[in-house]
């Protein structure tokens, strides 16, 4: 055991010798770098350490020891005796070369005080694609680069010539995008006037107007905004003015020289109690402030102004109207609300909106018409609001009160109205009943549906015939009043499932009746009617499924083996 | 009915080297494989490794003129031999050397050699080594006539 003992403290001394020799290399290694710094070879970047027995990734922190860090210079044997494991156990060269140096640092934790042991080893790579011979020293390192200095500044400059040139193109690039090349408006381009643009005035971020907002080429708006003025200077204020909208010359084409005049078409005045006034002539008026008494009243104010401009399919403005509305303001109501819509039409065309194109828009009104006789086409009226329509609500309820007004059936929408009707005593039933029939049906109830939005007219077959439904829940043979209509839409996706488009396949008018109740020739009753729509999807819903994969048929002929067979 | 000049070997006395012969054959088949393995390996060497551009293509370039060499020293060395014929079988001698040169280049000197590269490139030294020795031997027997 003696013998034992010191044979172990032998080889712990020897390790010590060969760390500190080894870390006795690398103090020495410092100061012939030092000097070299200023060196333009070098310059202010640091020299590599590629060798194993120096390199330490682990060493972190100069002149002091990090912890687990066995390959720290600056550890200590009182440091060694708090180290858990060593942190970077194995420091080792390339990878890729058959033979190279490897470091193995451990923890001799038996000896007292305890020791680091440092082995320098050559690991074999048993690999028969390991590098054996590289005479290509550069593949070892990256590229040092090359410091800038009055030595090699000139040559520098030379290699990048290339940023001068594409810096020369940048300018030619942008030198180029300022050439306007424009001869025609596009879809959302501004319009030109002759001193800037057509000012569309807009609400953009609050409800108060924005005038110097551009009107933008086939752009269609229709926006309300707020005006606060102050009435006694309502005659200064410009955007009050019929001038401030008409004046302004639209320019053809962007950056011509031909102009197009903006021509007033309408005015209509509204007075305080908002009645309306078409006026005969379209000269320009001036807003005027009156003083009637204790306050003060401004007339001939712009309250509502409509741009329609007509163009060609070449990107020129070739008309443009202008509609007004004047009214007048008073102290009362001094915040002022302006309307303000603009409209593109194409020259020689007639603007015929439609409920989708092809399947119906939710929202949209249903195209409706009839069938005058047999094999004739669909005739339908002009206004597309009033094609197919229910009955409208008002807030007195009252069927006779708004008799003729009626409200569209709107795509998707499903809706229900109803009034009240007072029956006084002694009203005959058939008179009543039919009275009831036409608030009901209106006037001019359609027979036929379009299946499309954009569905033709001469396409009769297309058409979806209405179904009409009498139902009474009473057998007797009294007299039926109908009470309610209800409208029912079928409708379904049609085509493609990444764009399905809406059809309408069966619409039924369901009229339900009741019994007239019988009463006293001197009582009063109040009966209730409504009309009701509703849109049912009947589409069937999209399943998943796959193709049945290929049958292999293979039967050879019959001399396939021939020869042989 | 032979030219005037030519003249045949004694019928009955066969002076060829047979080991010389066999190691042609096989020095012929490991050449083959040779080079198309060295193919492969540069085509290895310039995917993963840094390898410069100019020196890629010296060293195939390199690598075929070997190959051009090594077929001219095989032919000659195989028709002097069993034609016994002096002149064909010195050519032969005389490719060694360059051939012993190229072995040696691609063993120590090119960009990145690889173990799998040295040990083929000892292969082919000793190839060299053991022909030339039999060649030189079979020239003397042939000498002696």
């Amino acid at each position: 055991q003696t013998d034992a003992t010191p044979a172990v403290t032998t080889e712990g001394l020897n390790s010590t010798e060969a760390a500190l020799a080894t870390f006795g290399t690398f103090p020495s290694t410092r100061p012939p770098g030092t000097p070299r710094a200023p060196g333009p070879s070098s310059g202010p970047r640091p020299t590599p350490v590629t060798d194993v027995a120096v390199l330490c990734v682990c060493d972190l922190s100069p002149a002091q020891c990090d912890i687990n860090c066995c390959c720290d210079p600056d550890c200590s044997s009182v440091d060694f005796s708090v180290f858990s494991a060593c942190s970077v156990p194995v420091v080792t060269g390339d990878s890729q070369f058959c033979s190279q140096k490897a470091v193995i640092y451990s923890l001799n934790f038996t000896a007292n005080p305890p020791q680091r042991v440092f082995e320098l080893v050559d690991q074999i790579n048993p690999s028969i694609f390991c590098i054996h011979i590289t005479n290509y020293k550069p593949a070892l390192s990256f590229i040092n680069p090359e410091v800038p200095d009055e030595n090699n500044f000139d040559t520098l400059m030379k290699t990048s010539d290339g940023f001068t040139l594409n810096a020369e193109s940048y300018v030619s690039f942008t030198t180029k995008l300022d050439i306007p090349t424009a001869a025609k408006y596009e879809y959302g381009v501004p319009l030109q006037t002759s001193d800037s643009f057509l000012r569309f005035p807009s609400s953009l971020t609050s409800s108060l107007c924005t005038d110097n907002n551009p009107a933008a080429f086939l752009v269609n708006q229709a926006v309300k905004c707020t005006r606060k003025i102050n009435l006694e200077q309502c005659e200064e204020i410009e955007a009050l003015s019929m001038a401030f909208y008409s004046s302004p010359e639209i320019l053809r084409v962007p950056d011509s020289r031909k102009k197009v005049p903006i021509t007033v078409q309408s005015i209509v005045i509204q007075s305080l109690n908002k009645t309306l006034t078409r006026r005969e002539d379209t000269d320009v008026l001036q807003p005027t402030l009156v003083n009637a008494g204790h306050f003060s009243l401004c007339v001939n104010v712009v309250l509502e102004v409509k741009y329609s401009l007509t163009y060609t399919d070449a990107g020129e403005v070739t008309k443009a109207d202008l509609s007004f509305v004047l009214g007048t303001v008073s102290s009362v109501v001094v915040p002022l609300q302006q309307k303000f819509e603009i409209h593109f039409l194409q020259e020689n065309t007639q603007p015929v909106p439609l409920s989708g194109n092809p399947g119906y828009v939710v929202g949209l009104p249903l195209a409706a018409g009839f069938q005058p006789h047999k094999g004739s086409g669909i005739i339908q009226t002009t206004n597309r609001y009033g094609q197919l329509t229910i009955l409208h609500s008002t807030t007195e309820q009252d069927c006779l009160a708004l008799e003729g007004v009626r409200t569209p059936v709107l795509f998707g929408y499903t809706m229900q109205s109803g009034c009240k009707l007072r029956l006084t005593g002694a009203l005959p039933c058939q008179l009543v009943a039919q009275k009831v029939k036409s608030l009901l049906w209106g006037q001019g109830f359609p027979d036929y549906v379009a299946p499309f939005g954009n569905s033709q007219a001469q396409d009769m077959l297309d058409w979806v015939p209405i179904h009409f439904i009498t139902q009474s829940f009473n057998r007797k043979d009294s007299c039926q009043l109908p009470g309610a209509l209800v409208i029912e839409v079928k409708w379904t996706k049609y085509g493609s499932l990444l764009n399905p488009q809406a059809k309408i396949v069966n619409v039924t008018a369901n009229l339900i009746s009741s019994s007239f109740p019988e009463a006293n020739s001197g009582n009063e009753r109040t009966i209730l009617i409504s009309t009701a729509v509703t849109f049912v999807d009947v589409s069937a819903p999209a399943e998943a499924g796959f193709r049945a994969p290929p049958a292999i048929n293979a039967r050879l002929p019959f001399n396939f083996f021939f020869p042989f067979v | 009915m032979l030219p005037r000049g030519l003249k045949m070997a004694p019928r009955g006395k066969r002076l060829s080297s047979t080991p010389l012969e066999i190691l042609f054959f096989l020095n012929g088949w490991y050449n083959a494989t040779y080079f198309l393995l060295e193919l492969f390996i540069f085509l290895y060497k310039g995917v993963l490794l840094p390898y410069p551009t100019a020196n890629l293509v010296l060293d195939v370039v390199m690598l075929l003129l070997y190959l051009g060499i090594e077929v001219i020293r095989l032919f000659f060395g195989t028709k002097g031999n069993l034609c016994q014929r002096k002149m064909p079988l010195s050519i032969s001698v005389a490719l060694t050397f360059p051939s012993a040169m190229m072995a040696s280049y691609y063993l120590l000197l090119q960009t990145y050699v690889l173990r799998l590269e040295a040990i083929m490139n000892g292969i082919l030294l000793f190839f060299c080594g053991s022909e030339l020795l039999l060649e030189v031997l079979t020239l003397a027997a042939f000498s002696r006539i």
